[in-house]
């Protein structure tokens, strides 16, 4: 019996294309025994075969059943389906029917499909699956040069073009519509594989198809949403369906987990466009597993193991991968090049931070902070208070919404705790040693930060070496550190390296390196990271910084796609307490260190210094590119209003503004300046008049640093005497009150039975003096304070018991005396000693053992919101893989002029 | 150019402008906690008393290591508006009405003249403490120094000591633990601790109740008694330490028995001055004489840490004067001079008295003459007034008042200032810092954060 076949022609709003395919139709060597035209246009197209109309909203398979319908289905009864986007050579239905003639179990014949615009090109030949169920299309991209030219048996083939046995299209029901459209192909196949059927192509069977499915030109709906979700929501499909049922079923459980880690690995390939796409995929996966399971009453019996020498090799995979990416990044080479935004190398190529002896400066700077070596595990005084050394306890205060003070506070925690947790996840088994190795790398830290901020503006090695050198012993940074202030020490080495992110995220400075997609977003991770840090060591540096975000984002209008996502992090983690003091909002300008009751002042001649190398700095505004130094100057002078307004807060007591990183602000933008006056410099007397100013600016700033005295004093990281620290590690939910007399006043703190760490500081407890001093329980226990001092003998035992104190601690100091005496007259409590945090007493008749600790889970919505968005952008921050074409690779981007920033 | 030069004064201009001119108001963000005030009652006010001398070996004088006391002492004080007099055989718990020295305040006093002792030993009764520093004291051959630890409370007490000699800190066994139980009298011989020492301080510590702390200083000479002081407890150290009270009389004759007797050197006048820190303490003490009559004397010394030192106050002649410490590191201080009561010698320990800003009461001890030595170690004149008498002293310098016996007196000062009673019986002599405590009680603040 001689073979029929049906030419199925599909047309769906595309009327040139679809009239373009039945005129390839029509003139097929081997002419079809009929042809059937099924529209399911919105508006009916016109073409010279009379066609039959299906409801736009049919899907592939109801209007691939509507064509066959009074047709018979036999073996020698083939359909031949023909997208209205593709054109088949004229022998294309004869090199099909011939690759049927192989065997008789061959139930699918694909084409191969070149591409339109580039007619030698294979964007199709057989389709197949990765390990993980992903759809890979092996042959794409290369040049057809008959070298596929064999019949060859594939795992699937695109629907376009294909040839199909009626009988057994209809043995397994078809298109399945419940798949996903891109999913359709590829299931469709399986399943005659899965019925014992052979799925072939045929090379020589040529269509030009425009692939406007994939390529998402159908529009949103026909697909389910953009192309990336509905190359998701395919691979989920096909699991689901076709996977042993176990498995299917351990997939699906394990889905919304697999998603999260999907969208981190998004991150981590610099790809944050894909995160909307895996979300919404995993979630319609497993919020429609019932319709997934239906699909898979057909699938056939054959296991899908049995297909997997037709699966893609790992080779395969990564060679699909490679090619994908290779495509995606010309394409936005070519896009970037057309935008005119890219970058180019420097002409001059600078020296890197070795290469400058930047390693000989940053250990001079070390040995410089000789007072900060690290020999001992934590330090205490000036305005540094010891970490807990228990890390998971840092952890827990990260982003934590309830705090162990007093009765418990609910409120948000200070940002900052993620900038300590941070450091100290560094030394994770000593978690102060972090901190107090900062103190002594800061300096150097701060030139490298500052060094490669400054290369932004001068290629020079000595330019570099030399401003950087002036940032890292500014008198401010010197104070900061002496003084154990971690937050302006922290905000001091961050923000020059913020500016840099800043800058090459929006393609700002002396070289670029955005070429590349996914390097412009590790820019913005970092730049995200390093705001979020930045700020939340120095709160009042977030509305400068952000002001400066904006002005980059305004000069850089096309870059803003990218720079709007930098503050996210720093959102995340502020939000909570933003909301929180909505009706003092400046009290988000609150420095999150302990100020100190007397700062240190520094000598009167520093000033005089920084004076001279403002001078220097002024005098870039003479030169060419004063429009450059007009900007850096304005921020500079910006900085300076904004520190004299935070200096004019007044914080409650213990409280300040973050005033001295505004300070140091101010002058890395007065060093920057002075750095850009000496790159625009060509005269040799000039430059050396300029070096010397400088040079002479920065010795004494360096004997500052080396000979500043430390405010702190070493410590093992206790906070509270050896028996509370051994009672808290035991667990318990016992508090403790610490009394000082203070000018007449009786200041008590009420503490856990650990004490207070670093990371239990709280600006939110701060700021609610006026609420908790009126709650009840505080104005009991304030009477029972007094009448405990007072010696009367009335003190209440029943109030300190109800609030769980298990202890008095005095501090040893000479107006305490009189409040030893009496506490040591009192028969409510015992005394356990003179401690080195001073007299201790216990209270009668209340042991930790009668309070055991109350469980608190250190998550929270919160936690988990701001964790994920750190861990997320700094997954973003971290460089993939060098991917990126040389220069050499890409000369049509070597004659770009100088960015922006240059003019 | 000229954009450019433009874009400079821009600059500068905006920069001056903004440093000289431009000034925020303050802004006051969130509130301070404010100190709660919480109204308390203060503690039942009481006073104790040390009460009569003690005396070794028992009423017959032959029980070795048993103190006994020995004859009467006379209490003079005050409480509210009624007057305080009593004749005490042992110590004595006063119970009083009003919060303060002011209200309540009392001295006791004894001329001891028998076989055992001959001297004065005048003390004010205290209000108890947990921490005593004692600069006085000599173990040395003839000489006796007790610790007396008065515990008039219901509550036991223990103590720790720890002593200060020529050579550091004095080590020893039995310093630490001592038992001082509630209502009762533990009288410690310093010489168990530092045997024939001559120089120390010591320094008290205890904890539970709180003590009334003294010193019993006795000398006897052969079998001939010759002088007994009951010291009180010294200011904590200081780099200045003020000593009033040091009022010399009979210099010559005790200057004549020395050079005749070797026994009687110690009726020499010394300063003592402990340094107990871990530094070496380099100090000048100006001796100064009291409304211009006598002259002083400048002494410079150093005193190694954790050591006592006695310095030598050479070539004063009587009269009426005070010393000031001027010190590197914080040091105690305490002055031992000696008068004749008729044949026999007497002394006393002028202790260093806590420069306070007055408003305290003080009872001039009945029976005898009573003077006030006040010192003002401020730079500038302080006023203040006696029983509603003004009075104004220049700074750094003392000043010499006499009161009455057995009459009670408020003191109050707009400054800071050091006041001693001088206390003579029959040539006897004592010296008692003014106190001014005052029990916690009323209106207090307390914040609890």
């Amino acid at each position: 019996m001689s073979t029929q076949v049906t030419a199925l022609l599909v047309v769906h709003n595309e009327p040139a294309s679809a009239l373009r395919a039945l005129q390839a139709i029509q003139e097929q060597t081997l002419k079809p025994t009929r042809i059937v035209i099924l529209d399911s246009s919105e508006t009916q197209t016109q073409l010279p075969i009379a066609s039959q109309t299906i409801s736009p909203k049919s899907k592939l398979g109801q209007i691939i059943q509507a064509g066959l319908s009074g047709l018979s289905s036999d073996p020698n009864h083939w359909l031949w389906l023909v997208h209205d986007d593709s054109a088949p050579a004229p022998t294309a239905l004869s090199e099909l029917v011939l690759a049927t003639k192989n065997s008789e179990t061959i139930a699918q014949v694909g084409a191969l499909q070149l591409s339109t615009t580039r007619s030698r090109e294979i964007s199709q030949l057989g389709l197949t699956l990765s390990r993980f169920g992903e759809i890979i299309n092996p042959v794409r991209g290369q040049r057809d040069q008959a070298q596929h030219d064999q019949v060859k048996d594939v795992l699937a083939v695109g629907t376009s073009s294909m040839l199909v046995r009626t009988d057994a299209y209809q043995l397994i029901g078809g298109i399945d519509d419940r798949a996903v459209a891109l999913a359709t192909d590829v299931d469709l196949s399986m399943r005659l594989r899965r019925h014992g059927f052979r799925v072939v192509v045929a090379p020589r069977a040529k269509v030009e198809h425009q692939g406007l499915t994939l390529a998402g030109k159908r529009g949103h709906k026909w697909l389910g949403g953009d192309t990336k979700t509905a190359l998701r929501k395919a691979t989920i499909q096909l699991r689901l369906v076709h996977d042993p049922l176990p498995l299917a079923l351990l997939f699906w459980l394990a889905l919304p987990l697999l998603t999260f880690y999907r969208m981190f690995w998004r991150l981590a390939q610099k790809r944050p466009s894909f995160l909307w796409a895996e979300l919404r995929s995993g979630l319609w996966g497993f919020l429609t597993i019932f319709s997934r399971l239906a699909s898979r009453s057909n699938a056939g019996k054959l296991p899908t193991k049995s297909l997997k020498p037709l699966r893609a090799t790992r080779a395969e995979v990564s060679q699909h991968k490679r090619q994908a990416l290779d495509a995606e990044e010309s394409a936005q080479s070519l896009v970037a090049f057309e935008r005119g935004d890219h970058e180019q190398e420097a002409t001059e190529q600078p020296r890197n931070f070795s290469q400058s002896y930047g390693w000989l400066f940053m250990a001079l700077l070390l040995a410089i902070s000789w007072q900060q070596l690290p020999l001992q595990d934590a330090v205490s005084g000036g305005s540094a208070t010891p970490l807990s050394n228990d890390w998971f306890a840092i952890f827990a205060r990260a982003g934590a919404s309830w705090q162990p003070i007093g009765q418990g506070f609910v409120a948000p925690s200070d940002p900052f705790n993620w900038v300590l947790l941070s450091i100290s996840s560094l030394t994770f088994w000593a978690p102060n040693l972090s901190l107090v190795i900062l103190l002594w790398l800061a300096r150097g830290l701060a030139f490298a930060s500052a060094w490669r901020m400054l290369s932004l503006l001068t290629a020079k090695a000595w330019q570099k070496n030399l401003g950087a050198l002036l940032y890292s012993v500014l008198p401010v940074f010197t104070l900061a550190i002496s003084a154990g202030d971690f937050a302006t020490v922290v905000a001091g080495i961050l923000t020059p390296w913020l500016v840099f992110a800043v800058a090459r995220a929006a393609g700002l400075g002396r070289s670029g390196s955005a070429r590349s997609d996914a390097r412009t977003w590790s820019w913005v991770g970092l730049a995200g990271v390093l705001l979020a840090a930045v700020g939340a060591a120095a709160p009042a540096l977030v509305a400068l910084t952000l002001a400066g975000l904006g002005l980059v984002a305004f000069t850089k209008i096309r870059r803003f796609g990218y720079l709007f996502w930098i503050p996210l992090p720093l959102a995340a983690i502020y939000l909570p307490l933003a909301l929180f003091q909505i009706g003092e909002p400046l009290a988000l300008l609150a420095h999150p260190a302990r100020s100190m009751a007397l700062p240190d002042a520094l000598p009167v001649w520093s000033s005089w210094v920084l004076g001279l190398i403002a001078l220097v700095a002024l005098a870039a505004l003479l030169t060419k590119r004063w429009v450059v130094s007009l900007g850096i100057a304005g921020f500079a002078l910006l900085a300076y209003v904004f520190e004299l307004f935070v200096k004019s807060l007044q914080f409650p007591a213990g409280i300040s503004g973050s005033t001295n990183a505004l300070e140091a602000a101010v002058f890395l933008a007065v060093v920057a300046l002075a750095i850009h006056f000496g790159s625009q410099l060509k005269s040799r007397l000039a430059l050396a008049a300029m070096s010397t100013a400088l040079v002479v600016g920065l010795t004494p700033l360096a004997y500052l640093a080396f000979t500043h005295p430390n405010q702190t004093q070493s410590s093992d990281g206790s906070v509270v005497p050896l028996l509370l620290q051994k009672q808290a590690e035991q667990g318990t939910d016992l508090q403790f009150l610490v009394i000082n007399l203070q000018d007449d006043a009786y200041q008590v703190q009420w503490q856990p039975i650990g004490g207070l760490h670093l990371e239990d500081r709280n600006l939110a407890y701060s700021f609610s003096a006026r609420s908790t001093t009126k709650d009840a329980t505080y104005q009991a226990l304030s009477q029972v304070v007094g009448n405990l001092v007072s010696a009367n003998g009335l003190a209440d035992a029943r109030v300190l018991r109800e609030n769980l104190i298990g202890y008095v601690l005095v501090p040893t100091s000479l107006q305490n005396a009189a409040l030893v005496a009496s506490l040591e007259s009192s028969s409510l409590l015992e005394s356990a000693g003179l401690t080195p945090f001073g007299e201790l007493w216990r209270v009668v008749g209340l042991s930790a053992s009668d309070v055991p600790q109350t469980p608190h889970s250190p998550w929270s919505i919160t936690k988990v919101v701001q964790l994920g968005t750190l861990l997320g952008f700094a997954l973003l921050a971290i460089p993939s893989r060098g991917r990126s074409r040389r220069p050499s690779d890409s000369v049509i981007f070597i004659d770009q002029s100088e960015s922006e920033l240059d003019v | 150019m000229f954009r450019r030069v433009l874009s400079l004064i821009l600059v500068v201009g905006l920069g001056l402008t903004i440093g000289i001119w431009l000034k925020f108001p303050t802004i006051q963000v969130g509130q301070s906690p404010t100190a709660q005030s919480v109204k308390v009652q203060p503690k039942e006010p009481t006073l104790v008393c040390p009460g009569p001398v003690f005396v070794n070996g028992g009423l017959n004088g032959v029980t070795l290591g048993s103190f006994t006391q020995s004859g009467t002492a006379t209490i003079s004080g005050h409480d509210n508006s009624s007057a305080i007099s009593a004749t005490i055989l042992g110590e004595k718990l006063l119970t009083g009405h009003a919060a303060g020295s002011k209200g309540f305040n009392a001295i006791q006093g004894q001329f001891a003249n028998g076989q055992q002792a001959f001297g004065l030993a005048a003390a004010s009764c205290v209000p108890g403490s947990n921490q005593a520093w004692l600069v006085a004291g000599d173990n040395s051959i003839g000489r006796e120094a007790l610790l007396v630890l008065a515990n008039a409370t219901s509550v036991d007490a223990t103590v720790s000591l720890q002593l200060y000699g020529t050579s550091g800190p004095i080590q020893g066994a039995g310093l630490s633990g001592i038992s001082a139980p509630a209502g009762k009298v533990t009288v410690l011989p310093l010489s168990s601790f530092a045997p024939k020492a001559e120089t120390f301080a010591v320094q008290v510590s205890s904890r539970g109740a709180e003590l009334g702390i003294w010193l019993q200083q006795k000398t006897v000479r052969g079998l001939t008694p010759g002088g007994l002081d009951l010291v009180g407890v010294s200011a904590e150290p200081s780099k200045t330490v003020l000593i009033p009270g040091v009022f010399l009389r009979s210099s010559v004759a005790l200057a004549n028995l020395a050079t005749a007797n070797k026994d009687f050197a110690d009726t020499k006048p010394i300063l003592r001055v402990t340094a107990p820190g871990e530094k070496d303490a380099n100090f000048t003490a100006q001796i100064q004489g009291a409304d211009g009559a006598s002259f002083g004397n400048v002494l410079q010394g150093t005193v190694p840490a954790g050591s006592t030192r006695d310095f030598a106050l050479e070539d004063l002649t009587d009269g009426n004067y005070s010393v000031q410490i001027n010190s590197d590191q914080p040091v105690l201080g305490g002055v031992r001079f000696s008068r004749l009561s008729g044949s026999l010698p007497d002394f006393a320990w002028a202790g260093s008295v806590v420069p306070t800003k007055l408003d305290a009461g003080f009872t001039a001890l009945a029976g005898a003459t009573t003077k006030l030595s006040i010192v003002n170690g401020n730079k500038a004149k302080v006023s203040f007034s006696v029983e509603g008498k003004t009075y104004s002293i220049p700074g750094n310098s003392n000043l010499v008042l006499t009161v009455s016996a057995g009459t009670s007196y408020s003191i109050k000062s707009d400054q800071t200032l050091s006041v001693s009673q001088v206390i003579d019986i029959k040539g006897g002599v004592s010296v008692a810092p003014i106190l001014d405590y005052q029990n916690v009680g009323g209106t207090l603040k307390v914040l609890v954060r």
